[in-house]
């Protein structure tokens, strides 16, 4: 196609040259034409000044002589006859006198000719023709002929100028006069080659010029115009080439949907090129139910002359296939801004379609799967609460009979024992030690044993019970000062404070949106956790300080007590478990419960710690959305 | 100020707390009639004079110390029972159950129980708890009526 294009505008550059050759050869033409007028004009007018002059002198000399010399004026000159004429003394008189002055007349031109002749005998009989020489023959021709037509006009009594044959059948240009007096014509005359020749020679070498410098002009518009239109063509094949190579659909396409161009990325999508296929039209490639949409949108377009970008579209190939294309048109115009159609860029997006598809089909998946795990999970979770309600409550009622007895039990065993070692006493009776034993140790003790595994089933009863509140109890978010809270919560443990003499280094914290009480609890129980577990060889250090970043809030809790054995660190928040020296009370559930709370608030709780160096706690929270917060506080 | 027409109604699933809350209630000198019952449906029965009880004599004075946590009619649902129907609803209710948790007593208190009590684990706790209401009982004025 652009070799099409090439030759094309070569074929344009030598009509270029072959108009301007033509125009120039015009030019000259019509300026040669009105030269050739003017200089035909000026020729006539010489030869009539001529031939009018040589009449009037003539007729003048032979006025003259006819006034001094007889002459025969009553024979009609037709009459007469050369011989006669010439015979005539007056006459002879006149024409030599003519001649004579002829003589002395250098003439005009090459072949410039006086002529003058009478009739004889229906001859026209020359008498004189003086062109460089002067001859003096008689020379006649006969009245009836072509020839000589100037010369018979002249004696026809005729005057003017004409382009004819002479005597001697040569094309001249001649100035006709008839001499009244004689009878006589005259004729100046001149060959009209004579005439013609320095016109044709100026012609051809105007021509010769004219015809080298466009020669030259050519030589050298195509030596300036052949790189501009080499970077054309170069340009035309450059873009032509991105067009052709690039993965996108160029189409351009008049206001009827007629293809005007497609690149042949048309083949890879369709499996056909639609420009090579004059009967396919662009709306004939695409899905009916689309059609319409599309129409709409290229209207909307044309009304506000404003290009459409990221048109999702369905087109139908060759083999019936849907093809999701992406089209980005530009409205063209014509030179007086008409819109006159569409030039567009399409790029397939077939698979990105099919693999949004794929991974929406994924997502819903994934939805309804997270979905039914959160509602499993939701399940479990209530599950999980029951079953630690229930836990609490249904061993709590055995629990309660166990207890009460056991004190019925040990009340009665009481009364019981008091009266029976009293009796024994009194009534004197060897008593089995073994009774003694009993009486004395082994009951007590049992009921010892009873009431303190009882008492820690209360604790493990009472404990899941409040882990199991902790997960239920709802969060009321608030603003919450943690500077003030901390401040707040060290009086309730200033005994232990002043007992070890610990120092609490509180940095400035932030405020934050989260639930107050669930943050009192997270930390108190971690400084009461610091300070409990304090060493005793040094002086307690607390330190509570805050990071915070864009999502979250952590808080650090540091001491430099005895702090935890690596091996035991990843154990520390399991429930009821207690590591290290069990020298301090606890119920090994403070961790647990503060790992809940935090994990509610939708943080993090982490240790790191180094044994008999310290400790460090530190717990993220999540920034809640504080408009929410906002609006939960209203 | 006697309430020795006063009838007590123990009502508790379990006979080891029922007989824990009799003794107790004996120790500290209570007399009053006490009929133990061990389900919310053998309580309703009663109340209505139904079932077994239908030729129940007529008590002049009752109240009632429900357990909640029983199979079949939990307190809740006899008390709600009670409390919903004009007959009974003047019948002092006492709730007498191992249950602390806060919903549960405000369900009750909402419902119309007159005092909600938790029996405590540990024996002298609850001894002395039982007892005190034994004294309460002999000393106060109820004034409900069946």
């Amino acid at each position: 196609m652009h070799i099409n294009f090439t030759l094309k505008e070569n074929k344009n550059f030598y009509w270029l040259a072959a108009l301007m050759s033509i125009v120039a050869l015009a030019t000259l033409f019509v300026v040669y034409f009105v030269l050739w007028q003017t200089a035909i004009a000026q020729k006539k007018a010489d030869l009539v000044h001529i031939a009018q002059s040589q009449a009037r002198l003539i007729e003048a000399i032979a006025r003259f002589d006819m006034r001094h010399n007889r002459v025969d004026w009553e024979t009609p000159i037709g009459e007469r006859g050369p011989t006669s004429l010439l015979s005539e003394r007056a006459g002879a008189d006149t024409f030599s006198q003519i001649v004579d002055a002829h003589k002395h007349y250098q003439g005009f031109g090459k072949t410039g000719e006086i002529l003058i002749a009478g009739i004889e005998n229906s001859q026209i009989v020359f008498l004189l023709r003086h062109g460089t020489q002067v001859f003096e023959e008689n020379k006649s021709v006969p009245l009836a002929s072509q020839l000589a037509e100037p010369m018979r006009r002249a004696l026809s009594n005729l005057s003017g100028t004409m382009i004819g044959m002479d005597y001697a059948g040569t094309e001249v240009l001649a100035a006709y006069e008839p001499v009244d007096v004689l009878n006589l014509g005259i004729v100046a005359k001149v060959n009209f080659d004579e005439v013609k020749q320095p016109f044709i020679k100026a012609g051809l070498i105007t021509l010769a010029i004219t015809l080298v410098i466009i020669l030259i002009g050519g030589v050298v518009f195509s030596y300036f115009a052949n790189p501009i239109a080499q970077q054309i063509i170069d340009n035309e094949i450059k873009f032509r080439n991105l067009i052709e190579n690039i993965s996108e659909w160029i189409l351009e396409i008049d206001l009827e949907g007629q293809f005007i161009y497609s690149s042949p990325q048309a083949t890879k999508i369709f499996g056909f090129n639609p420009a090579d296929r004059l009967e396919t039209s662009f709306y004939d490639l695409i899905k009916p139910e689309d059609i319409e949409m599309l129409q709409a949108s290229l209207t909307e377009s044309l009304i506000h002359k404003k290009p459409l970008s990221e048109l999702d579209c369905i087109f139908i190939s060759e083999d019936n296939q849907f093809v999701h294309l992406e089209l980005n048109v530009d409205p063209v115009t014509d030179i007086n801004g008409v819109i006159i159609g569409f030039r567009g860029i399409a790029h397939d997006v077939s698979e990105r379609i099919s693999k949004e598809l794929e991974l929406k089909r994924y997502q819903e998946n994934l939805e309804l799967m997270v979905e039914k795990r959160t509602e499993e999970l939701e399940q479990i979770n209530t599950e999980m609460k029951n079953f630690a309600y229930i836990i609490s409550h249904d061993l709590r009622s055995p629990l309660v009979s166990i207890t009460g007895f056991t004190g019925e039990l040990k009340e009665d065993f009481e009364l019981i024992s008091d009266c029976a070692i009293q009796q024994l006493k009194l009534s004197g009776l060897d008593c089995p030690a073994q009774v003694t034993e009993a009486l004395e140790d082994r009951i007590p003790e049992s009921i010892y044993y009873i009431e303190s595994a009882t008492e820690k089933m209360n604790l493990l009863i009472h404990s899941i019970l409040t882990l199991s509140r902790a997960g239920r109890r709802e969060f009321h978010f608030e603003q919450v000062d943690l500077t003030a809270l901390v401040n707040d919560l060290l009086p309730s443990l200033a005994f232990q404070i002043e007992q070890f003499k610990v120092t609490v280094k509180v940095d400035s914290l932030p405020t934050i949106l989260t639930d107050k009480l669930a943050m009192e609890q997270i930390i108190g129980n971690l400084l009461s956790n610091a300070i409990k577990y304090l060493s005793a060889d040094r002086k307690g250090e607390i330190h509570i300080s805050s990071e915070i970043s864009e999502h979250k809030t952590i808080i650090h809790i540091k001491d430099n007590g005895r702090g935890i054995a690596q091996a035991d660190l990843s154990r520390i928040f399991d429930l009821f478990k207690r590591v290290g020296n069990q020298d301090v009370a606890g119920d090994g559930m403070g961790l647990t419960y503060v790992q809940a709370l935090v994990r509610r608030l939708g943080g993090k709780i982490d240790c790191s710690s180094t044994l008999n160096q310290g400790s460090v706690f530190s717990f993220s929270i999540l920034n809640q959305d504080k408009t929410q917060g906002d609006s939960e506080n209203e | 100020m006697n309430n020795s027409d006063l009838t007590l109604i123990l009502v508790d699933d379990d006979p080891a707390h029922s007989t824990l809350i009799k003794r107790n209630l004996l120790k500290c000198g209570l007399t009053n009639n006490l009929i133990s019952l061990n389900s919310g449906q053998q309580l309703l029965d009663y109340v209505f004079a139904k079932g077994q009880y239908k030729n129940r004599p007529t008590p002049q004075k009752v109240l009632i110390l429900l357990d909640i946590n029983m199979p079949g009619i939990n307190g809740i649902e006899v008390l709600k029972t009670l409390k919903a129907t004009e007959l009974t609803c003047k019948i002092p209710v006492y709730m007498l159950t191992t249950t602390d948790e806060p919903t549960e007593i405000d369900e009750c208190f909402r419902l119309g129980c007159n005092a909600y009590l938790i029996k405590p684990i540990e024996h002298e706790e609850f001894a002395k708890k039982i007892q005190q209401l034994g004294k309460f009982l002999m000393l106060n004025h109820i004034p409900q009526f069946l």
